[in-house]
């Protein structure tokens, strides 16, 4: 390994310890305590690892590797759920959705790699780590990317924290795709990436300094509730507004 | 090769949205009196400023153009045309500015609702975007064939005006309660 990437390494453990400091000092670790525990996971594999790296062999490093990643990915859905609680706090609808999506999405990915596990296996060819985790992540993402445009398209707002995990999160789950898929199929472009990841990475745990240096409260409307009833209401007057408007404009345009 | 096309399209459509995410201001409170004011706004815009039959006959006035032609020197004609044309253009760009933020208004109100409807709500997204891409074609004939390249847009127009203006004040009721806001424009409303 190279002297930039060992200080890269090393920068990467103290950025996440120093989260960890801010958040256990504020009241970040109370109201985000998914994602401190996944960013402890992180730490502690990063140490276990640099120690591996120095004093261990190459085939223990990489089943620690590996088992590090697969831990890291089942605290990363608990941080996804985290954010889908804590965004769509006042939108219980979203957030039926969200769940309803989230479980189709997680169900479709582990069954398409099941399958791609089974046929691989009968051709001989077994599934890699990499392309395992590459799916795993890859529902994480396609989940993420709906709570995202979710969160876009209704103009949810979002205190700095929670936005900060988002986009830090997010980063880092698009460049590990990105990086794996490239894996799998350009060994080639390999190098390249890899380093790529590890600066995203970097942005990612600056962004998450930056964000969740001090405690901001997620804004939460402190309006009712509205009655279902109402909704019928602004469906319908919203649809026949939209049907009417489209007429005026539909008929210009044909003309 | 098609997986890796897959998720490297995933990935590149997340990292915009997560751009947008970013660049994102139109953060709209939840029934915040100023999200209603606007709505409110928007929609007397619409019903009272740009759509009204009077306006839109007055914009695609063919008797102007008719005066003009035959009275006027080729400079002076030129000259007209290309100023209707630019008010064409600022009208679709005002209906459509106005229809977005009656689009943002909904969806930051129906998000609240504990009972929403995912397919209702996808539906009409798809309602209120095929609008507002009437409105850019409408811009982009306006824009490439003028205001009077076609004769029978005023007469259409100005019909589906006039049931606008009727219709928009009763299918928008929703907004009603956005008068207790305004006491005067109840009766704005019933002079419509």
């Amino acid at each position: 390994m190279t002297t930039p990437a060992l200080v890269l390494w090393w920068v990467c453990i103290l950025l996440e310890s120093l989260i960890l400091f801010r958040a256990v000092t504020t009241r970040i670790l109370r109201t985000y305590p998914f994602f401190c525990v996944y960013l402890s996971c992180v730490l502690a594999g990063d140490v276990l690892l640099f120690w591996l790296y120095r004093f261990s062999t190459a085939s223990v490093y990489r089943h620690v590797y590996w088992t590090k990643e697969f831990i890291c990915v089942l605290a990363g859905y608990c941080v996804v759920v985290e954010i889908v609680q804590r965004a769509l706090a006042s939108c219980e609808g979203l957030k039926r959705f969200a769940a309803y999506v989230g479980l189709v999405v997680f169900a479709f990915i582990v069954g398409f790699t099941a399958l791609q596990g089974l046929v691989q296996r009968s051709s001989e060819i077994l599934l890699s780590s990499v392309e395992v985790e590459r799916n795993l992540r890859s529902a994480e993402l396609v989940f993420l990317a709906l709570l995202v445009a979710m969160i876009s398209y209704y103009g949810i707002p979002m205190g700095q924290n929670l936005k900060g995990i988002i986009i830090g999160y997010g980063l880092c789950v698009a460049t590990v795709v990105l990086d794996h898929a490239v894996q799998s199929y350009a060994g080639f472009y390999k190098p390249i990436f890899t380093t790529v990841l590890s600066y995203s990475y970097l942005f990612s745990l600056l962004v998450w300094t930056f964000c969740l240096w001090s405690y901001h409260a997620h804004p939460v409307p402190n309006r009712p509730t509205p009655l279902d009833d109402d909704y019928d209401v602004l469906v319908n007057s919203t649809r026949e507004a939209i049907v009417v408007l489209r007429g005026l404009l539909g008929k210009a345009a044909r003309s | 090769m098609i997986e890796l096309v897959l998720f490297f399209a995933l990935g590149v459509i997340f990292l915009i949205l997560l751009y947008a995410l970013t660049r994102r201001t139109d953060v709209r409170a939840e029934g915040g009196a100023e999200a209603l004011l606007e709505a409110r706004q928007a929609l007397d815009s619409l019903q009272n400023g740009l759509l009204p039959a009077t306006l839109v006959e007055r914009i695609f006035a063919q008797e102007d153009l008719d005066f003009v032609s035959s009275s006027c020197s080729r400079e002076v004609r030129v000259l007209f045309l290309r100023e209707r044309k630019r008010m064409a253009l600022s009208w679709v760009a005002q209906v459509r500015v106005r229809v977005l933020r009656l689009w943002q208004f909904y969806s930051g109100h129906s998000r609240r609702y504990a009972r929403l409807d995912l397919r209702t709500e996808f539906s009409l997204a798809l309602h209120f975007a095929s609008l507002l891409i009437a409105c850019r074609i409408l811009q982009a004939l306006f824009y490439l064939r003028g205001p009077y390249a076609a004769p029978g847009i005023v007469a259409r127009a100005i019909g589906a005006a006039g049931n606008v203006c009727v219709m928009s004040e009763r299918s928008l009721s929703f907004l009603s309660h956005v008068n207790a806001f305004r006491p005067e424009s109840a009766g704005n409303s019933a002079e419509t």
